[in-house]
């Protein structure tokens, strides 16, 4: 079992090192030479050409190239920015607190209110909170981040004036800031993580062991609880990494649309003003943090699933 | 917005049995929606771009049944106009990547072996890129507009049709009718092609019609971050994006106008798209 | 006698749309000390019967009569009262293990989850009493499998596992759901035998659910006939077995195979003559590459079949059988060895449209399950059509063929136009055969094809093929597990252990005077009056090994 374990993890590395190998080489498929590229839109000046250069390695072979800069992303060193003339590093270093607090708010209420949700609609199912909870849910899967943060911002930032508009804050002042743009940021995913708790507890609750579990006369809370919502958790933490990938993505949205100066709003900025190498760093960093999510939930599913590995093992 | 892989029929059956009457209303919804966006330069009211100044943020009037935004253009043609570039984008990354990811989860499920391993592989590093990150490298790397986004959002959706397909083709399958096909003298491409395809195909057409809502979405935030489509072109996102400033002034009409129009589009296609699978299913089911 | 269970005027129908009823009128009991069985085929209402005894019913069900078990009408009480009744009194074991025990929890978990959290025992004790049972339903090592998870058992521990749950609690009722239906019959055995066992020691009353009447007249003191939620007959099993009174109980009796050596209804193979075979297998070899080592899954086999012969092979799960019966129409390709089809000019290996073609119309297959071998969108009757189209495009008359096809194996017009949905099992299963003769082959292989049928509907399509094979002078490939439907059919069988060849030979002879020890223990294993399980149970573990059942890798092909 611990074999299938370290071929799963070998897998993600490999993806890793592809998507890595996609991301740096993604430059060479503009037309053109990649030095006017990087260039676009700034003055080629002789140092500038140099300094660009001597960051990519144009005058070095291709796989050089990559080794390099695969290199210096281990190091944690992406070059320099070209809009902001700082270390791309320290750059999203210093905006990475900022979107961690917005993604680790925002998942609160999307793991509390979508898998509650999912719950109670699949115990009530044909019932009235199922049916409430499904429309519910449907017309969440519809508000798209920037949709949420518009209509927020007009009720609640500036007819009512609870939240502020713009900006994080500071420290325990992040909080305030924050809910609006962490609201808007957890509709589309609450619908999801909604939908498959109860599909999943759905498909538990007509398995035949939970039949048995209350045969033996154990109560209803007790089946529930050791025999659908434990059997359902291996679907609901499989889209773990998909979610997360996502919320990082849909979090450039939302910090645009707040004034929130996270590594979103950098993303953003930066394929705006054509500064490659820091929108190339945050691609390779949301991909990576996905394929980390993905092997922690590997090496987590033997726990939540004992059938996996063996299934894995077999194929 | 990224989409759940499989889109299982469990023995939870749907999930949301929806009234025929919201059906119709989300059908008819789509079809004047459709409709508008065909025949936007002829019904249109005003010129999408027609500015006037003495006008803006008026609220809604006989002149402007929509009112108009920070530049006095009418939002009603806006809307109209902006329904093409909202509609028909993500309808042709979706046609794309249900086409592709079909073929690639058909052959992969079919040819198995060495073919399937690898074509896994490459749908699994294509997972570790949601649409809108993919689309915003497009962006990156090819300048701001449509095009290499819809590419993008087309590439970024495949592995999800294709893992899709190609669990369902491996479990139809496996079923001994396909066996029976083969003893019978018909030829694997046949059985495949002619009878296997055509029974899941239901299932891949219901998540495709989700994937469109998805790519409507990615697509129209990517337009509302200014990478997509670029002023002064109409369209959903980018009105919104226009209209930021105008909501922060005690303006929003400009700005929920489309965003009412998105988020109308989304929740109709999601309707349409589970009966239509419902319906579809229903005839392959025991 | 203590009374246990006093069922008095039952019925049971759906709320809402369709008002079914699913139970009509029940009464039985069933006394401390005895084992009362519950038989009928499938939609009787037997298993709906014991759900009513534990207060298990569906929601959204009206409920009239009483269920009396000790003086608590589980039909009306309320849910803390009936779970109160489930934790003492009666207990229930399920079907199929597979799907019985939680999956992602231990066996240790399972069996004293009920001890624990139910009567509040602590884990220590909780867990010499898991292991007590657990040696009690005699399973080999109880503190290896204590600590294991269900995937990592066979079918037949993992229902003993089931068992000894079930009898955790100490309940004075045991109700049995088709306990061995999902097992081999010499597993079956063992079970049968550790139920009555522990039976015995705890005079337990036992309310025994099953559709085979030979295990039913074989263990049951008593015996309650049902068809569609009625009682049809009851009485002392072997006065209802031997004289039926209800025209039900005569019908399902006359349908079901039984295994009687002695019969000279065994069909008896002509003399070898010095015609050709229509099919020849020579030392046909299989094996299947895993991630834990190779299975032998064919190791050998030769046979023989006839024209017009009806041949037998018959195993238990893992014997291979499957495995021939897909390699001779061409499903799997075996690693050495030949399969000769007279008649068929084609070369092994050839491929292309003409051969393949060809080799369809030399032997055809029909499945075991009728549902999932028929295309879900295609009406029976376009199914059929297909076939002919594909192999005599454009003739004349093909849509008459079908026509006559599907009327010969009793399809009308009606059902020719439905999709496999809207048919029964029966009735799909004559669509199967009706396809497989569409081309005329000389052979036809039947894999398990009426193993999941009802009794009744199995002895109609027994029939059939017995007509059918007259008419054509076909030769059928009847792979079973079930030796009494064997008997009645085939001529020639062969005996099949784990790949290889056991014996073959003239069914009557091989049945009534077995050589070799495991056809002898097959036979033995088939429940009938005067089983002695004690004495059969000495003679599989002289004849499999102690270790037979311990089947701790993953499931074989």
């Amino acid at each position: 079992m611990v074999l299938t374990i370290l071929k799963r993890l070998l897998t993600l590395a490999i993806t890793l090192l592809v998507s890595s190998f996609l991301v740096f080489g993604s430059m060479y498929l503009v037309p053109g030479d990649p030095l006017s590229f990087l260039l676009q839109g700034r003055e080629p000046s002789p140092e500038a050409v140099a300094a660009v250069t001597e960051q990519y390695g144009l005058d070095r072979p291709f796989v050089v190239r990559y080794l390099d800069w695969l290199g210096g992303a281990f190091r944690g060193d992406f070059g320099r920015s070209f809009q902001f003339r700082d270390d791309v590093t320290s750059l999203v270093w210093s905006r990475l607190p900022t979107t961690m607090a917005l993604l680790v708010y925002a998942g609160l209420i999307i793991v509390v209110v979508g898998v509650i949700s999912g719950i109670a609609a699949a115990l009530h199912r044909g019932r009235a909170l199922d049916r409430i909870v499904l429309v519910v849910l449907s017309g969440f899967a519809a508000i798209p981040s920037f949709v949420a943060a518009i209509v927020l911002i007009a009720v609640f930032a500036v007819q009512l004036q609870w939240f502020p508009s713009f900006g994080a804050g500071e420290g325990l002042g992040m909080i305030p800031h924050l809910t609006l743009p962490a609201i808007a940021l957890a509709f589309t995913f609450i619908a999801m993580l909604g939908r498959i708790t109860r599909s999943s507890m759905l498909d538990q609750l007509g398995r035949e062991h939970v039949e048995v579990a209350e045969s033996r006369g154990l109560s209803r809370p007790s089946v529930i609880r050791r025999h659908v919502f434990r059997n359902a958790l291996g679907p609901i933490t499989t889209i773990a990494g998909i979610l997360i990938a996502g919320l990082m993505v849909s979090s450039t949205v939302v910090e645009q649309s707040f004034g929130v100066a996270g590594i979103g709003s950098l993303l953003v900025s930066a394929v705006d003003r054509k500064d490659f190498p820091v929108a190339q760093a945050i691609v390779l960093l949301i991909v990576t943090v996905f394929v980390v999510v993905n092997a922690i939930v590997t090496v987590l599913q033997p726990l939540i699933d004992p059938r996996s590995a063996a299934r894995e093992a077999a194929r | 917005m990224t989409t759940v892989p499989v889109e299982r029929q469990t023995r939870a059956g749907r999930l949301i049995r929806s009234s025929p009457a919201l059906v119709l209303a989300s059908a008819i919804i789509l079809g004047v929606f459709v409709l508008v966006a065909v025949l936007a330069p002829w019904i249109a009211p005003y010129d999408p771009d027609a500015i006037d100044l003495a006008n803006v943020y008026s609220g809604p009037s006989a002149a402007h049944w929509l009112g108009t935004d920070g530049t006095g253009r009418d939002t009603l043609s806006r809307l109209m106009y902006g329904a093409r570039l909202s509609l028909t984008a993500p309808l042709l990354a979706i046609l794309v990547a249900t086409i592709v990811g079909t073929l690639l989860g058909l052959v992969a499920a079919w040819a198995g072996g060495v073919v399937d391993g690898i074509l896994t592989r490459v749908f699994d590093v294509l997972f570790a890129f949601p649409a809108l990150l993919l689309a915003m490298l497009g962006v990156a790397l090819f300048g701001k507009g449509l095009t290499a986004p819809v590419i993008a959002v087309a590439l970024a959706y495949s592995p999800y049709v294709a893992i899709l397909v190609r669990s369902l083709v491996l479990a139809e399958g496996s079923r001994p009718y396909v066996a029976a096909y083969r003893v019978q003298g018909f030829s694997g491409p046949w059985t495949a092609l002619r009878r296997v395809l055509p029974n899941v195909s239901p299932t891949i057409l219901a998540q495709s019609t989700l994937n469109f809502g998805y790519a409507l979405m990615d697509l129209a935030a990517l337009s509302f971050l200014g990478l997509g489509v670029q002023p002064p072109t109409a369209d959903w996102g980018a009105m919104i994006n226009e209209s930021r400033a105008a909501v922060l002034a005690g303006h929003p009409l400009s700005a929920v106008v489309p965003a009412i129009a998105v988020v109308l589009a989304v929740v109709a296609v999601n309707v349409v798209g589970d009966d239509l699978a419902d319906r579809l299913a229903g005839r392959t089911r025991s | 006698m203590t009374r246990l269970l006093t069922v008095t005027d039952l019925a049971l129908r759906l709320e809402g749309g369709s008002g079914r009823e699913l139970l009509n009128g029940l009464t039985l009991h069933v006394d401390a000390g005895e084992i009362v069985g519950l038989v009928g085929e499938s939609g009787s209402g037997k298993s709906l019967t014991a759900r009513a005894v534990l207060g298990l019913l569906p929601e959204r069900s009206a409920v009239t009569g009483t269920v009396l078990l000790g003086d608590t009408d589980m039909a009306t009480a309320d849910a803390a009262t009936a779970r109160t009744r489930r934790r003492n009194d009666v207990s229930m074991v399920f079907q199929d293990p597979r799907s019985g025990v939680n999956p992602v929890r231990r066996i240790g978990d399972f069996m004293t989850e009920s001890l624990r959290l139910c009567h509040g025992w602590d884990a220590s004790r909780a867990k010499r009493r898991a292991l007590e049972l657990l040696d009690a339903v005699r399973l080999p090592h109880p503190d290896r499998h204590y600590a294991q998870y269900p995937h990592e058992l066979s079918g037949g521990m993992l229902q003993r596992v089931m068992i000894a749950a079930a009898l955790s609690t100490e309940p004075r009722l045991l109700l049995c759901d088709e306990p061995t239906t999902a097992l081999d019959v010499t597993t079956q055995a063992e079970i049968i035998r550790v139920l009555l066992e522990q039976k015995e020691q705890r005079g337990m009353g036992m309310l025994f659910i099953t559709h085979d009447l030979n295990l039913a007249a074989a263990i049951c003191d008593r015996v309650y006939v049902m068809q569609q939620g009625s009682v049809v007959e009851s009485g002392p099993a072997d006065e209802v077995f031997r004289a039926p009174r209800a025209d039900y109980t005569r019908r399902l009796l006359a349908a079901t195979p039984t295994l009687e050596p002695r019969t000279s209804d065994v069909p008896t193979p002509d003399a070898p003559g010095t015609e050709t075979p229509i099919l020849s297998v020579s030392d046909l070899r299989k094996t299947y590459r895993t991630p834990f080592g190779s299975s032998t899954a064919v190791d050998g086999v030769s046979f023989t079949v006839r024209r017009g012969e009806a041949f037998g092979i018959v195993g238990e799960s893992g014997s291979g059988k499957s495995t021939i019966a897909r390699m001779l129409v061409g499903l799997e390709r075996a690693d050495s060895g030949s399969i000769v089809h007279t008649d068929l000019a084609v070369a092994a290996g050839r491929r292309g449209r003409a051969a393949r073609l060809a080799r369809a119309r030399a032997r055809q297959i029909v499945f075991q399950d009728p549902y999932l071998s028929l295309d879900p969108r295609r009406p029976v009757g376009r199914a059929v059509e297909d076939v002919m189209e594909l192999h005599y495009p454009g003739r004349p008359g093909n849509v008459a063929r079908v026509r006559g096809l599907l009327a010969r194996v009793g399809l009308g017009e009606q059902q020719a136009q439905s999709v496999p949905r809207r048919l029964s099992g029966g009735q799909r299963q004559r669509a199967a055969i009706a396809r497989a003769l569409a081309v005329d082959p000389d052979l036809l292989v039947l894999d398990e094809a009426t193993s999941a049928l009802d009794v009744s509907v199995q002895a109609q399509v027994l029939e059939l093929l017995a007509e059918i094979r007259a008419e054509r002078g076909l030769a059928l490939v009847f792979v079973s597990h079930d030796l009494a439907v064997v008997q009645g059919l085939c001529e020639r069988t062969l005996v099949l252990q784990r790949g290889s060849v056991v014996e073959q030979g003239a069914t009557r002879e091989l049945l009534a005077r077995p050589t070799s020890a495991y056809t002898r223990l097959l036979v033995d294993s088939v429940p009938h009056a005067g089983w002695d399980l004690a004495a059969l149970a000495a003679e599989r573990t002289a004849t499999l090994g102690r270790d037979a059942d311990e089947e701790l890798t993953p499931h074989r092909p």
